[in-house]
């Protein structure tokens, strides 16, 4: 009985030491490495979620940079802009122009058919660019002459941040594709 | 005497070696001065090559078309009122045609003034071997004159053409673009045109290798306009 037990002790117990000792030495320090990364992830995954959830009830805090236009050479003429908000979501609800008749937003699409847009979102901490090709704000029933230097009051409407005036220097034409790649 | 000797042997066993390392490491500086002006030679000469010789290598601003796109057989009718058949009245000349509008906010009047400065840049000598053709795909509201009066604030010398909406849907299914669409009507009595946004220069034999995709820019079109005059074709 002792000897079996002596035996028995001996066994399970030199056994659970080499593997014990196995474990510290290989499987131990791994499965800390992988709980510790799994627990970064977790952590990471919930501060990703907190900070970067679009959370709809903080303020929208929207800016407007780069706004121009190109020459007038017909009726219509399209506004450019960046739309920066670094506060919750909101969206641009309507435009208009003491200089036009109509002030729409409208997207252009890969082969140039352009698409009328009611509205235009401006998801939480993004920078919405309105570039020549793409979506741009279109006036029509430009009454005005414009010329490169001149500028043109926009009125952005939204949703949440309400009106934003803003005013857009008229450019040459061929100015407004100069800086992209390419 | 035997020390001297001894070094004597010892200094000439070194010097021996050190001759041999000296050697080596002549030799060595002869190879790489060697390698150092063959890679000036071949450097030098290649620049030549590439200066002088065809430039077939050097890369196009336009997108080179997969396959030739020839000008079609369809007749419209210019601003004068006169008849304009795309192939027989552009054959001879180096053809940039592109489709729009005049009501065109943003796509149409960036082509027509970046095409129109380069143009201008050129000089009136070259600038006057390229014919710029617009044809409008708006005949509703783009009556001659309109397009006239709109053309002429880029360029006077371009072509403005417009036709019935068969001979437009033949016009620009000869070049193989999407065919425009007409948008909604606003409250105002306003609509859009959705059209293709892309410039084809045709060559003088009619055929366009090469497609110049809306946002190229005047720099493009005088870096690449020259090369097509010259005849000089996308490889």
């Amino acid at each position: 009985m002792t000897d079996e037990r002596v035996t028995e002790d001996d066994g399970p117990v030199g056994g659970s030491d080499d593997r014990s000792g196995e474990a510290t030495e290989s499987g131990g320090p791994w499965s800390r490495v992988v709980v510790v990364i799994a627990a970064l992830v977790v952590v990471g995954a919930v501060a990703a979620a907190v900070l970067g959830r679009a959370d709809p009830g903080a303020p929208p805090a929207i800016s407007v940079t780069d706004a121009r236009a190109g020459e007038r050479v017909g009726t219509t003429l399209a506004v450019y802009l960046t739309l920066s908000n670094e506060g919750g979501p909101d969206t641009l609800v309507a435009a208009g122009s003491p200089d036009a008749a109509r002030v729409q937003a409208h997207g252009t699409d890969e082969v140039g058919m352009m698409r009328a847009s009611s509205e235009l979102d401006v998801p939480a901490g993004a920078d919405v660019r309105l570039e020549p090709g793409g979506t741009h704000l279109m006036l029509e029933g430009v009454g005005r002459s414009l010329a490169v230097g001149d500028t043109v009051p926009i009125e952005l409407e939204f949703d949440r941040s309400g009106s934003v005036t803003v005013d857009a220097q008229v450019v040459p034409l061929e100015s407004l594709v100069e800086d992209r790649p390419g | 005497m035997g020390a001297v000797t001894g070094t004597g042997i010892d200094q000439t066993g070194n010097d021996t070696t050190s001759d041999t390392d000296a050697s080596d490491g002549r030799q060595t500086r002869r190879l790489v001065v060697a390698i150092a002006v063959a890679a000036v030679l071949v450097a030098t000469i290649g620049l030549l090559v590439g200066r002088l010789g065809p430039r077939t290598s050097e890369p196009w601003s336009g997108t080179v078309l997969g396959s030739p796109v020839t000008l079609p057989d369809v007749t419209l009718t210019d601003t004068s009122g006169q008849p304009f058949n795309l192939r027989d009245d552009s054959a001879g000349t180096t053809t940039i045609l592109m489709f729009g509008y005049t009501s065109c906010p943003d796509v149409c009047p960036i082509n027509l003034a970046s095409l129109g400065s380069a143009l201008e840049q050129l000089g009136p000598n070259r600038s006057s071997s390229i014919r710029v053709v617009f044809v409008s795909v708006d005949p509703g509201r783009d009556q001659a004159a309109v397009v006239r009066d709109y053309l002429d604030q880029f360029d006077q010398d371009f072509i403005g053409l417009t036709g019935s909406a068969a001979d437009l849907r033949a016009a620009q299914e000869g070049v193989g673009v999407d065919r425009a669409e007409l948008g909604a009507t606003g409250e105002d009595g306003f609509y859009e045109v959705g059209h293709a946004s892309a410039m084809y220069a045709f060559n003088p034999d009619g055929r366009a290798r090469i497609a110049y995709p809306f946002g190229t820019r005047q720099a493009d079109w005088t870096r690449d306009l020259p090369r097509l005059l010259d005849g000089e074709q996308p490889a």
